[in-house]
């Protein structure tokens, strides 16, 4: 017999009380784990270093630039190198193998991101120089079963071409890795001269410029430069670095992360008033047993201890499973071939959360219960007076 | 065996008071109240309900607090204490047995008989063994894994007698510990406190309504309206 056996007796008098409330709990630690999963999958790394700029149409980032503004760019002082790209929605064989592939200059484009994407030279060289070459990234290679030397033909979702079909030809030079979560390793890559040859509208015109200021040029005042350069213009631009185009780009979610903050909260609330009543109505019909302890000598501090160990054991059990089958449903997820899931994961830090919020909760669930039941009177509890 | 010479004063109140407030209501228990209580001595309570016997073993065993006076065990201020330093008091000093058992209904006999040995540093396997050690002093040694209630009532309150003993403090103090029994079983149990009275030395206090429970006691006092009249005394 010992103190943690007291305490596992103890939660065993309620059997169906205990289930339910593990449930509870281990039900709240799986929404947690998949929802931070799932909010971590959103965050893109915006360290520093960066000296890329981003630019777009003031307008918003679906009107496209004129091409000629890349070369006005180039002239710029402070500016290092530029490239540019525009992107054709697309899927392969079927609707439900949807994929994007941005039409860039090869060369420049793959210089610009070469802190983001790793190929192989062997292979960079020989998509720059193949006119409809197509550079894929392996999480998608590996998902549409698709390898290097291949001839594939890709439908676009909204692009014509002149011909007036939508079937796009490409041969695959290289397979690609995502070295940085600011590349989310999802797209393919094509020659831009392609798509703009082919295409039937919006001819000469790019969906994003990407620039390198000069080192040690200051990035707000290139990107002040080059939206001055448009300024009334018919198409005016709006120039920010990659790293807040980054974080802009998923502000566009933003609603989502804050279902997801919503979600997870409501969750943890509901849970937490659970467990502070399991706990409550558990310690009062104990209040006689309480009282006798106190009368053995245990003190208020201990019987705290030990109530608030009850609800820390009760969280665990609960919560860890839940973490547990949270980490598998991520991963069926991650292999379940979906696209907006490819890049999920249950990385060792929400593990970490997850049990600091499972003590969180233990704490909070159980404190004033604790308290009240830690400074019972035994001559009153005892109904001796 | 407990540790002191038999005879010299244990417990000693001096002007006690003890007042609950109801409300605006005040009750006054106790007034300039004053008892000594001498080591292996087995004392019996008697006196009406209301009376404050209960009261007065609260007092004695630090589960509650005078409203003025002294309370002294060894010499030593009990009314002085801080919660936590009259709790380990408690756990080194007096065993309590209650009228209504108490026992934890989860626990099985010998659990129950180790809980106050928890408090202590002894290994579980001591521990183990000295709640089988008193068990068998109240004659339960074959009833150790029993839970409560597979216990008849007289069975029940021997295992908390041997729950109140385990930790082999001086001091029993008893809440109307047969109340709840046949006078077969009460008979019992009562031997069981005698025994532990006379062999092993224990301070026995023993609050009952029960003239034949009370004859078991070598000093019985009378207590009404919070003053004490001595009905029998051995010395």
């Amino acid at each position: 017999m010992t103190l943690t056996g007291l305490v596992r007796k103890n939660l065993l008098r309620r059997k169906l009380r205990l289930v339910l409330l593990l449930f509870s709990i281990f039900i709240a630690f799986v929404l947690f784990g998949v929802l931070i999963s799932f909010d971590q999958m959103l965050k893109v790394d915006t360290s520093g270093g960066d000296r890329r700029l981003v630019v777009l149409n003031k307008i918003s980032y679906t009107e496209p630039l004129p091409v000629s503004y890349v070369a006005e760019v180039r002239r710029l002082n402070g500016v290092d190198a530029v490239s540019y790209a525009s992107w054709l929605l697309s899927f392969y064989q079927r609707r439900t193998n949807p994929v994007v592939v941005y039409a860039v200059e090869p060369s420049s484009f793959l210089d610009l991101q070469s802190d983001d994407i790793a190929v192989a030279p062997a292979r960079r060289d020989a998509f720059v120089k193949d006119r409809v070459g197509l550079l894929v990234s392996d999480n998608t290679a590996k998902k549409l079963g698709l390898r290097v030397g291949q001839n594939i033909a890709l439908s676009s979702l909204a692009v014509f071409k002149t011909d007036g079909s939508q079937s796009w030809t490409f041969h695959i030079d290289g397979i690609y890795h995502a070295k940085s979560s600011r590349d989310d390793g999802l797209a393919l890559y094509m020659h831009a001269e392609y798509l703009n040859e082919a295409r039937l509208t919006g001819k000469d015109t790019v969906d994003m410029i990407w620039v390198r200021s000069s080192p040690g040029r200051n990035l707000d005042a290139v990107a002040s430069q080059i939206d001055n350069l448009f300024a009334n213009s018919p198409v005016e631009t709006k120039t920010s670095s990659a790293s807040e185009f980054a974080k802009a780009f998923i502000a566009q979610l933003g609603n989502v992360t804050l279902v997801i903050t919503l979600v997870t909260s409501a969750a943890f609330i509901t849970i937490l008033l659970i467990v502070a009543n399991t706990m409550s109505m558990a310690f009062r019909e104990r209040t006689r047993e309480l009282a006798v302890l106190k009368s053995l000598g245990f003190s208020s501090a201990r019987l705290f201890r030990l109530m608030v160990g009850e609800a820390l054991f009760v969280s665990l059990l609960g919560g860890i499973p839940g973490l547990l089958v949270a980490h598998a449903a991520v991963t069926g997820l991650r292999l379940s071939g979906s696209t907006i899931f490819q890049k999920i994961d249950m990385p060792g830090s929400v593990f970490v959360l997850g049990l600091i919020a499972m003590v969180l909760l233990a704490g909070l669930g159980s404190l004033l219960p604790a308290l009240r039941a830690a400074s019972v009177r035994p001559s009153v509890a005892l109904g001796k007076v | 065996m407990t540790e002191g010479s038999r005879g010299e004063e244990l417990f000693t109140l001096r002007h006690v008071s003890k007042i609950f407030r109801n409300g605006d209501e005040k009750v006054e228990i106790f007034s300039d109240f004053n008892l000594s209580i001498r080591r292996g001595q087995f004392v019996a309570l008697m006196g009406p309900s209301g009376s404050g016997k209960s009261t007065l073993l609260n007092l004695l065993g630090g589960l509650d607090r005078v409203s003025s006076g002294e309370i002294l065990y060894e010499g030593r201020r009990l009314d002085q204490l801080r919660e936590n330093e009259l709790a380990a008091w408690r756990s080194r000093n007096v065993g309590f047995v209650f009228q209504s058992y108490n026992l934890i209904p989860v626990l099985t006999a010998v659990q129950n008989v180790e809980l106050p040995l928890l408090l202590t540093k002894l290994s579980g396997k001591k521990r183990r063994a000295n709640a089988k050690v008193a068990l068998q002093l109240v004659d339960l040694e074959n009833r150790l894994n029993y839970l409560p209630r597979k216990l008849s009532g007289g069975q029940q309150q021997r295992v908390a007698i041997a729950r109140a003993i385990a930790s082999d403090p001086a001091v029993l103090l008893c809440d109307e510990p047969t109340g709840n029994l046949d006078r077969s079983s009460a008979d019992g149990v009562l031997q069981i406190l005698k025994s532990l009275n006379e062999d092993h030395g224990k301070t026995i206090i023993m609050v009952t309504h029960d003239p034949a429970a009370a004859r078991f006691a070598s000093t019985t006092y009378h207590l009404d309206k919070g003053q004490l009249a001595t009905l029998k005394s051995a010395a």
